[in-house]
């Protein structure tokens, strides 16, 4: 017999008489007991399970350390090379109420740290104070390693550029609270403070070191004050590299000078001088429809009203069409001028986008300079690129529609970019072709040779203009310039190259012109972009240049009727 | 065993309910720890992202042109042709001043030859950039110079 059954027996027998009433009192227990003891038991069923039969890998708790949510979006090149991400960074702080010998820990955290003022901090009351923020690993390491109560940190996230000076005026930087300030951080500030898919950028950063590289080592040849340039995808409008010089470091943005924090290539305006006889010739021939074999009267200075234009480097003799633009003649240019008058030149470089801001996706695109009001002196010196300033931009936009066949391009720094800006022509497929012409017998018999590279059909244009300074323009003081378009017998690439102030050395002969300072870094940025983009040399391509050699007379023989003067 | 007899249908409940307590228990721990695996692998991927862009920025520190350019110019500047007996490594860059120069490119047909096999070459080491790091970037040193 069981204990339980004797148990109850002998309860039975001690109350006896209220058997039944004893019994039902006794289940009751018992189902009672048994549930007691079934809820304890799945609790230490529950405990066993954690503790010893899952036995967790990580603590449940948080470390402490709050990971964020990746907030700004990151900005990479066409090829998808990372130029803007955000990163964590550890910040530290102090509670100096928790410190007890502060003057060693300052002097620690000095020494590692590289700050100074620390022990003021730590002498403050409150019971927060930031040390540094934004350490780096090898810091954080070490102030960690000091196992000093009171001191902790703060995870936080940072703006970095990897690719540093390269892109810095074109990628821009961040504020403190991670909001864009210039460049492409600010002109896209809404779309990468969403978050998400990175922006893809149609700079190529190997061509962008490429041009930056080359106009670096020509701002030191010729000690320029500063340089610019960029690099544009005639046909789509992409602009593939852009270039300011001086730059500055984007981490330390509010620590930069302002002469590094000017953009030049986008926000500067500029005489651009003979460069801009691309696009006076180009209106001359599509206004007048007159050939090679036209001719103007450079003999003599030019007079207009009580200004006097002259030719650097003068001719003196009669010039035809291609030997104005190879010569650069400044009176040559200004006949043309002259020729198609104020408002066919002022519609003509309204067309190529001159006269108004560049619809393109970068933040404060300023307006040229254009005289107000037009007089006919204007229309004359506007044909040799002086009395109007432009931004770089500009002239690469310009540049880009002649080359481009006569259609404009909608310019873009930034892939998949929307615009209201339809490609339109703006010049005849026979006057672009006329152009490319003459830009490629200017590298070949003018002033771009040194643009010129084997293998490949380099056409380009100078430009040299002296800065304006206190009573007139100053002959010391020059923007050098060159154009380039590549290749030229089916232009893809429009490359632009511009030092401001540069000195001529033993090198250039003393000279600080644009055939010897711009059109180098030029010819040096195409042979790159050959190499970086896996351009081939045509062995094919056709000779522009064929039969232009009877228009490159050294005196030619016409009548006075038909020469422009 | 009487009382059971008695109250079957009580019993019954009662077992109910304890076996639908002990379910319901074991289900809802079995929900709260699928919950907190969860939210502790949301917590690794947004973790491992970060460790991941951090390679990235790092990745991209490094191959920077103006770097690889240094370290590039470096490496050509330290092979020198020698005088007999030397093999030239076969990653030897030659500059030569003219197309002319250059061989004839190979037609893509004959890419689909075997290679012949040559021993491997030791090359001298790269020499890097000591200064450049990526604790550089973040104090803001190593940029352009």
């Amino acid at each position: 017999m069981s204990l339980l059954n004797r148990w109850n027996k002998q309860i039975a027998t001690l109350i006896s008489g209220r058997g039944e009433s004893v019994y039902v009192a006794r289940t009751r227990l018992r189902v009672v007991q048994s549930l007691s003891l079934f809820l304890f038991a799945l609790v230490f069923i529950r405990l066993t399970d954690l503790t010893i039969m899952q036995s967790p890998q990580e603590p449940f708790g948080d470390t402490g350390s709050s990971v964020q949510s990746i907030e700004r979006a990151d900005i990479v090149d066409r090829n998808g090379i990372l130029l803007a991400t955000t990163l964590q960074v550890q910040s530290l702080y102090a509670d100096p109420t928790m410190i007890e010998n502060k003057a060693f820990v300052a002097k620690q955290l000095e020494n590692i740290l590289g700050v100074v003022g620390v022990d003021a901090k730590l002498d403050r009351k409150g019971r927060f104070v930031w040390i540094k923020r934004g350490l780096t690993p090898e810091e954080h390491y070490a102030v960690n390693a000091l196992g000093v109560p009171g001191l902790a940190f703060r995870t936080e996230t940072r703006r970095f550029y990897p690719q540093g000076n390269l892109t810095s005026h074109l990628v821009g930087y961040t504020s403190v609270d991670g909001d864009g300030l210039a460049g492409m951080e600010r002109e896209y500030n809404d779309r990468l403070s969403k978050g998400g898919e990175a922006l893809s950028l149609n700079m190529d950063v190997r061509v962008q070191h490429a041009l930056a590289k080359s106009l670096k080592a020509k701002v030191k040849d010729f000690d320029a004050l500063a340089a610019m340039g960029g690099v544009v995808d005639i046909q789509t409008g992409e602009v593939i590299a852009a270039v300011s010089i001086p730059d500055f470091d984007p981490h330390h943005a509010g620590k930069a000078d302002k002469e590094s924090l000017r953009n030049r290539f986008a926000h500067g305006v500029y005489e651009m001088g003979s460069t801009f006889k691309l696009f006076s010739t180009a209106n001359y021939v599509e206004e007048t429809g007159k050939g090679f074999s036209k001719t103007f009267d450079a003999r003599e200075p030019l007079k207009e009203g009580r200004f006097t234009i002259n030719d650097f480097h003068a001719e003196k003799r009669i010039l035809t069409l291609p030997e104005v633009f190879i010569h650069s003649s400044n009176i040559g240019s200004a006949l043309m001028g002259r020729a198609i008058g104020a408002d066919a030149m002022q519609k003509f470089y309204s067309d190529l986008g001159l006269m108004d801001r560049v619809d393109v996706d970068f933040p404060a695109s300023p307006k040229p300079l254009t005289p107000k009001p037009w007089r006919d002196i204007n229309t004359l010196t506007a044909s040799y690129g002086h009395g109007i300033a432009v931004t770089p931009l500009h002239v690469l936009l310009a540049t880009a529609t002649i080359a481009n066949n006569g259609i404009r391009p909608s310019l873009s720094f930034a892939k998949g970019r929307e615009t209201d800006d339809i490609q339109s022509r703006i010049l005849s497929a026979s006057t672009a072709y006329k152009m490319r012409q003459l830009l490629r017998l200017n590298v070949t018999e003018g002033s771009g040779k040194q643009a010129d590279i084997e293998g490949y059909l380099v056409g380009g244009k100078t430009g040299t203009s002296e800065k304006a300074g206190k009573g007139g323009y100053d002959k010391n003081r020059l923007m050098s310039s060159f154009i380039g378009v590549f290749p030229v017998d089916n232009p893809r690439y429009a490359v632009l190259a511009i030092l401001d102030e540069p000195k001529g050395n033993k090198k250039s002969f003393g000279y600080a012109t644009g055939g010897w300072t711009a059109a180098p870094v030029v010819g040096d940025v195409i042979a790159d972009m050959t190499r970086i983009l896996g351009i081939a040399p045509n062995a094919d391509a056709p000779n522009l240049t064929a039969g232009l050699s009877r228009y490159l007379k050294k005196e030619t023989k016409i009548t006075p009727a038909s020469y422009e003067r | 065993m009487r009382f059971v007899r008695d109250n079957k249908l009580l019993c019954f409940l009662i077992f109910a309910v304890v076996v639908a307590s002990v379910g319901l228990t074991l289900v809802s721990q079995r929900v709260y720890d699928a919950q907190r695996s969860v939210q502790k692998a949301g917590r690794d991927v947004v973790r491992v992202e970060w460790d991941i862009r951090s390679l990235k920025a790092e990745l991209a520190y490094l191959t920077r042109p103006d770097r690889l350019d240094r370290i590039s110019s470096n490496f050509v500047q330290s092979i020198a042709p020698a005088a007999g007996g030397y093999d030239m490594p076969a990653s030897t860059v030659s500059f030569s001043s003219s197309l002319s120069s250059l061989p004839e490119a190979i037609s893509p047909a004959s890419f689909d030859a075997p290679l012949p096999n040559k021993k491997p070459v030791k090359s001298k080491p790269i020499l890097a950039n000591k200064k450049s790091s990526f604790d550089d970037l973040l104090n803001g040193i190593g940029g352009r110079e």
